[in-house]
């Protein structure tokens, strides 16, 4: 069971020791951090494969495909696998 | 509680921690306390696949900070909101997310006990709604019942069970 009077005296303690100095730093460090949120820290999952890439070779045929098997993630969703 | 995400290629063992910032109480594993909420969000929020999943969990709810059903909770953590922001905007001019707050609490009122907060908003999906909207003279206005209710769990060690519950398409 939580003790709220405990909390709220820890939570007061860290405050009283704030000056406008301190708050303006912790704020502007959370949005900077923040900023790179948007790339998110999820796990990306494997969601595609696909068969075959092209590979621009200076040797021989310069559009030779190569048979195979690759497992992609889309990147272009970075929601993607993101809770919630 | 239930947690919704895309379907995958193979069944989770455990929720998807939530770090998008735009999650409203910080890093977190996101339940929803109703399966109809679940659903929603699985149809408007986790379409990337193509079709959804829905988990349900069993969740030890000893220390999490109920804001919702719990009065005293709730007056307690709407006052620590408050005052933080005050001390904030005071100091820095400008307003904190909730995200922001929460973190502050995590962060330097050391919080660690807390284990989770109960919260909840008003869902802006009105079919869902059994009750007519409220009408005057022109206007028709839906009126919201029902709360939309989540779990923010902080502390995966509070998950007492974790199981499969269904696959839906978007």
């Amino acid at each position: 069971m939580l003790d709220l009077n405990i909390l709220e005296q820890k939570l007061d303690a860290a405050l009283a020791q704030e000056t406008p100095e301190s708050l303006s730093e912790w704020l502007s460090n959370k949005r900077k951090t923040n900023d790179f949120d948007c790339f998110s820290k999820g796990d990306m999952v494997p969601k595609k494969r696909i068969q075959g890439n092209f590979i621009i070779s200076s040797l021989g045929n310069p559009y030779k495909f190569e048979d195979t098997f690759e497992d992609v993630s889309d990147m272009s969703k970075p929601d993607f696998s993101l809770a919630a | 509680m239930y947690h919704t995400q895309e379907q995958r290629a193979k069944i989770l063992n455990k929720p998807c921690k939530c770090t998008r910032d735009d999650a409203w109480l910080g890093d977190g594993y996101y339940f929803w306390y109703d399966e109809l909420d679940a659903d929603i969000w699985g149809k408007s929020s986790k379409k990337n696949t193509g079709s959804y999943e829905i988990y349900k969990a069993k969740i030890d709810c000893e220390d999490i900070l109920d804001t919702v059903f719990n009065e005293e909770h709730y007056l307690f953590w709407l006052r620590q909101v408050e005052k933080v922001a005050k001390k904030i905007v005071k100091s820095t001019g400008e307003k904190p997310t909730l995200k922001e707050l929460n973190d502050y609490f995590k962060e330097k009122g050391t919080w660690s006990e807390v284990t989770g907060i109960l919260f909840q908003d008003l869902s802006t999906n009105f079919n869902f709604l059994m009750v007519k909207p409220i009408e005057y003279r022109l206007s028709k206005k839906p009126f919201v019942y029902r709360k939309r209710v989540q779990l923010a769990m902080y502390s995966i060690n509070i998950l007492l069970s974790f199981t499969f519950l269904m696959t839906e398409t978007c």
